[in-house]
């Protein structure tokens, strides 16, 4: 019996090797008249004739499984498994994708119980997208965080496989952080890196021209000029509070925040005063493909305490789009332009990222703040700037999306979702055509089809790139920890008062005995 | 030396090779019989398992240092551990064997792991000692003769040393050091005498050794340097290997990896003496074992007169250096403070709250209150905890010192803001037990994010995302955990009902989350202790807990109106009579000024007769002994344990019980 079961599993194996590949499948099989489960969900998407395979584990009960990946051109793929777990060959894949650009992508599922018929499952339809995504991304993986931060670490990965480095690692300087890292227009041998660190003190590290530079100065939120000459940048002194109740606990605040500029050939931080109003948190730099504009996000501060935990209305503090012209000559700005407000909008406007061909504005809208990573309604909205019509995009879900990003050909937008969990950030992939039409988004690939499942990092700050990084993790090292450093002031800094503490709970605080 | 050889040689061969085996064998047996008991009845290994990733002797270093210098900045680094955690997956495998030193992680995990059970920690622990002294006798007797076994004993309670911090993140010195040992074994036997062969011997073993045990190999080389340069007589080949590889470390290591700060030099030599003696040790002896003629340990043991006076020496000498190591553990004081915090960190996990109350701390509480510090607000909580669990805090708190009218190792919300792993842990426990899950949750992401992914930090997550409902996220860190040691059949068990809401609700712990959970929405830290307890109370009005550390709270700070107006509600959470604090409590209201006696009117025939004729007694005694700066100590023994006397006196009598 045990002969029989292992002759006929070799002879199985053998055609799906050898054979006349859609010959193999049980065409008797019984129609269960719906789709099968897979995880991720790899179904009704647009993927890049250039992604990863999209391994998939199939969530449906049986011993066998079968599954037939194929397309207008080319032999279809062929897996057979015991464990639904779907690992697609790379080299076959890439062929069948590269062979069938702008063609559908089917995927028929079959599984079968031990002594029960073969189930067909209704096939998963995709469509290969004409236009390539950008190769690399880089992106940053974390817990999920509260107050410490202990183990950031920033990695690439290949998108076109699975391969994957890690830029940078937190352990690697005492532990500290590793904030937003920003290649100049999709180009990772211009990046800005900000770095804090008990040991190496705050600093931004600035990749260009083949070198490393440090600066001695922390740049929050960046955004370079395209031509990498400048870097906008935030000075935000962003707090965090925490709800008794609801799903997510934290939220974040700025207690104030002001816009500069780094000139970067003469290394030196450029003073805007219109950019540095008290009375406004002014956040979330970003520039137009051409670099005459600087888009940004400002909101009004609403409190007088600073030291009061929450602020007093942090909660009403909606922050609007605005824009102004960049005069190159005399490093300053024109007349701030609204190009969209809160009011009218409603919510809080967040994180714009100017599209490469300069029509969309991509960006968050939540209820309230700056920071759309905590809200659980932000979505991700386009708006167009021909019309200044905005929309919310279908790739959204009811929780959080954040941290989003457009490709160098602009047909292909990356964010952030804690969709599923609320608690899990992931990484998502959308197609986008030229009239701003995204398609159903899906989650970047793994080699283990059961990846997220067992997952409990978070994964944020994703930025496609067009090459690899050119530097590695030695070299980032070694300029964090070097002890040369650009000087570099930034101008009218404001300071706020630490987090109040309040006295009478301190240990060994005077008796307060005898007191009601 | 001939004189005394001779002596030797007069013996009868009976005596002598008797004597000899005893010497071989018995004196190491009986360190090694004692080493084990006392690993397994003063050390007990499961404290060791139970504090993984505390990182207990860096926390209590540090408050040590601060007693002495108060300016001393506060580095979390300094207390982040390096995760050793085990888990059973492809991922883990391969993560830990992509880099050099993998197998040094694994096997010191595998180690702390087998702590779970004390008897099997007991037998690793004393295994992996024992295992270095043979090696290490394997290597010398080959070079230098028989040696004292005091030599080989040094490394062996080296590591009983170690085991005294209750981590045992200094194995991994310790392991590549035995890895080295071996290594050179096998170098020895597989070298042959052939100077081609011997360099390629070399390189393979040393490149493998660096790979799985990374710094070893140049332990190795630097023995195989000391072979090389005082017996071999060929030995240019083997020095231009050793040292093209030596150089070929440094460079692949300096130039090419990324450093972590924790294998930096700097930062290895700023770590505790012990892992630096046990490296320098074994060059140290092999060299001084070369630099004479012979041998010097040969000539160490033929001076000796005879073999039984050796072999006295030879014990003599062993239990010497056993009992300094022993003594002076256990009279450090920060090992001492390392063993109370290891083992109420135990006991508190495990439930043990009698093994808490019974516990002496009176060397932490020496000079309290004025010397008082994280180590005892931890102390205080964990006892407060455990009477709370038992039904006895409004019985007992008083029987054990106390806060000066403080209310923070109550709850312990202030020690949130400083890096102290298990009181971060404990509150975070008692959180979860009181229902503030978002506090819960909070302060276990933080010790996550600063410990590490561990797994009773990922099982409480998964509990308390359960509890909210949230069984997408539950669900992520049980897969985690079903593959985890000791985690994974209740890991597996919730995930086979994790589509089941009722039998999901049916689970014990989240049936009792889910049952005193907060259910207003507001900022938990711009709230106080009394704040967030009475929100707890609003939701369930039936949480008895959070109800007894309100009252606790009351008392405390010396809020007894509060405490009396709180009483009325004790019934219906099952009190039939008035805890002794709380008759105290009442006692103490209506003797002071502001007190009302009408609100205290309906619970003063509640009061046993018992305490108003002690609180008499006291109130007399008291006045008697005004002025009398030994008031205090004179009204200890008597009323020491009671609530007045805390109030009169600001402090609680010591530590008695």
């Amino acid at each position: 019996m045990i002969a029989l079961r292992a002759f006929t599993l070799f002879c199985l194996a053998l055609a799906i090797l050898c054979g006349p590949h859609t010959g193999l499948l049980p065409h008797d099989a019984r129609d269960e008249g719906r789709a099968a489960r897979i995880s991720p969900d790899y179904s009704g998407i647009t993927l890049p004739s250039n992604i990863a395979p999209l391994n998939f584990r199939i969530s449906e009960s049986g011993d066998r499984f079968l599954v037939s990946i194929s397309s207008a051109h080319g032999k279809p793929i062929i897996i057979a498994c015991r464990d639904g777990d779907i690992r697609i060959p790379e080299k076959k894949w890439r062929g069948l994708l590269v062979n069938n650009r702008g063609e559908r992508l089917t995927i028929d599922v079959f599984s079968r119980e031990r002594g029960k018929p073969w189930r067909r499952y209704t096939p998963l339809i995709n469509r290969i997208a004409k236009e390539p995504i950008d190769p690399y991304m880089t992106y940053r993986s974390l817990h999920f965080l509260y107050n410490y931060s202990s183990d950031l670490r920033i990695h690439e990965r290949h998108l076109e496989s699975f391969r994957e480095k890690t830029l940078l690692s937190t352990r690697n300087f005492y532990w500290g952080c590793v904030n937003c890292h920003t290649p100049e227009s999709n180009d990772p041998r211009q990046t800005v890196l900000h770095t804090r660190s008990n040991a190496y003190g705050s600093a931004t590290i600035i990749a260009r021209d083949g070198a490393l530079r440090k600066i001695n100065a922390k740049l929050g939120y960046t955004a370079w000029r395209p031509g990498g000459s400048h870097i906008a940048f935030s000075t935000s002194r962003v707090r965090q509070c925490f709800h008794s109740t609801g799903k997510n606990p934290i939220d974040d605040y700025d207690l104030s925040s002001e816009l500069f500029v780094y000139d970067v050939g003469k290394e030196t931080i450029i003073d805007i005063p219109e950019l540095c109003d008290e009375g406004l948190i002014q956040s979330w730099p970003a520039w137009s493909p051409d670099g005459t504009f600087l888009y940004f996000c400002r909101g009004p501060v609403l409190w007088t305490d600073f030291n009061e935990v929450p602020p007093d209305r942090f909660e009403e503090l909606k922050c609007s789009l605005l824009r102004a012209q960049w005069n190159d000559a005399a490093n300053t700005i024109g007349a701030l332009d609204t190009v969209l407000s809160a009011d009218s909008a409603g919510l809080s406007i967040t994180q714009p990222r100017v599209s490469p061909d300069g029509r969309f504005i991509l960006f968050c809208m939540h209820a309230y703040g700056p920071y759309p990573v905590t809200q659980r309604t932000s979505d991700l909205y386009l708006l167009d700037l021909e019309t200044l019509a905005y929309r919310r995009l279908d790739v959204s879900s009811d929780e959080s999306e954040s941290w989003h990003g457009w490709s160098k050909n602009g047909r292909w937008i990356v964010f952030s979702s804690k969709r599923n969990s609320g608690i899990f950030t992931r990484l998502y992939f959308a197609h986008i055509d030229s009239l701003g039409f995204t398609s159903k988004p899906f989650v970047l690939p793994q080699k283990d089809p059961g990846f997220y499942q067992s997952y409990i990092r978070c994964f944020n700050v994703p930025e496609l790139a067009i090459a690899a990084v050119p530097y590695t993790e030695r070299k980032l090292i070694d300029a964090i920890r070097s002890p040369k450093a650009i000087q570099a002031t930034i101008p009218r800094k404001r300071s706020v008062p630490e987090i109040k503490v309040d006295p009478s709970s301190e240990w060994g605080a005077p008796p307060v005995g005898g007191g009601e | 030396m001939r004189k005394s050889t001779d002596n030797v040689s007069s013996l009868p061969a009976g005596v002598k090779s008797h004597a000899e085996k005893v010497g071989r064998y018995g004196i190491p047996a009986v360190l090694f019989v004692f080493y084990f008991i006392y690993v397994l009845a003063y050390i007990d290994p499961a404290m060791i398992y139970s504090s993984n990733g505390f990182n207990l002797p860096s926390f209590i270093r540090y408050l040590h240092e601060k007693e002495r210098n108060a300016t001393v900045v506060h580095e979390p680094s300094r207390y982040s551990g390096d995760g050793y955690i085990l888990e059973c997956s492809p991922r883990y495998f391969r993560d830990l064997f992509s880099a050099p030193g993998g197998l040094t992680k694994l096997i010191v995990t595998l180690v702390i792991y087998s702590c779970n059970y004390s008897v099997i920690g007991a037998f690793v622990i004393t295994g992996l000692a024992g295992l270095l002294f043979y090696l290490f006798l394997l290597v010398v007797r080959r070079d230098g003769g028989d040696m004292p076994s005091i030599v080989p004993a040094v490394p062996a309670l080296v590591v009983l040393y170690i085991a005294h911090l209750y981590e045992l993140d200094a194995l991994a010195y310790v392991v590549p050091i035995t890895g080295a040992l071996a290594f050179i074994i096998l170098f020895r036997r597989l070298s042959g005498s052939g100077n081609l062969r011997q360099a390629a011997t070399l390189i393979v073993i040393s490149w493998t050794s660096w790979y799985l045990l990374q710094w070893a190999s140049l332990l190795l080389l630097a023995i195989v340097l000391l072979d090389a340069l005082f017996i071999r007589r060929h030995r240019l080949p083997l020095l231009i290997a050793a040292g093209c590889n030596a150089g070929l470390f440094f460079l692949i290591e300096g130039r090419f990896l990324v450093l972590g700060d924790a294998v930096r030099a700097e930062t290895f030599f700023a770590r505790p003496w012990p892992p630096v003696i046990l490296i320098a040790w074994f060059p140290l002896i092999i060299l001084l074992g070369h630099l004479r003629p012979g041998s010097i340990f040969g000539a160490l043991r033929a001076r000796r007169n005879a073999p039984l006076t050796r072999l006295t020496t030879e014990f003599f000498l062993v239990t010497l250096l056993t009992a300094i190591v022993v003594t002076s553990a256990r009279l450090n004081p920060v090992l001492r403070d390392v063993r109370a915090m290891a083992r109420t960190v135990h006991h508190l996990q495990n439930k043990q709250w009698d093994e808490v109350l019974d516990d002496d701390f009176s060397t932490q509480f020496r000079n309290f209150p004025e010397k008082s510090g994280p180590l005892q607000r931890y102390l205080i909580h964990a006892r407060d905890r455990c009477l709370a669990e038992t039904g006895l805090l409004g019985e007992k708190m008083f029987s054990f010192p106390q806060a000066t009218f403080s209310p923070e190792p109550l709850l312990l919300r202030q020690s949130l803001l400083d890096h102290g792993f298990p009181l971060w842990a404990a509150a975070a426990k008692l959180f979860m037990e009181l229902g503030l899950v978002n506090y819960a949750e909070k302060t276990i992401g933080e010790l996550m994010e600063c410990m590490g992914p561990y797994p009773f930090l990922m099982w409480e997550r998964s509990l308390l995302h359960l509890a909210k409902n949230n069984q997408q996220a539950a669900s992520v860190y049980l897969k985690k955990l079903s593959a985890m040691p000791f985690y994974r059949k209740e890991a597996r068990q919730l995930l086979a009902i994790l589509g089941d809401s009722s039998a999901i609700a049916a689970h014990p712990r989240i049936e009792h989350l889910r049952s005193c959970m907060d259910t207003t929405d507001y900022y938990f830290l711009s709230c106080n202790e009394e704040g967030l307890l009475r929100h707890l109370l609003g939701a369930n009005p039936k949480n008895r807990l959070a109800f007894d550390y309100l009252q606790a709270y009351y008392l405390m700070t010396g809020k007894a109106g509060k405490l009396i107006d709180e009483i009325r509600n004790a019934p219906s959470l099952g009190y039939t009579t008035l805890p002794r604090h709380w008759e105290e409590g009442i006692c103490v209201y209506l003797t002071r000024e502001d007190g009302n006696p009408a609100d205290a009117a309906e619970h003063i025939a509640r009061i046993s007769p018992a305490t108003f004729r002690r609180f008499d007694r006291f109130m007399q005694m008291y006045f008697s002994l005004e002025g009398d700066p030994s008031a205090a100590k004179k009204l200890g023994p008597l009323f020491g344990s009671t609530y007045y006397y805390f109030y009169s006196f600001e402090s609680t009598y010591g530590e008695k019980r």
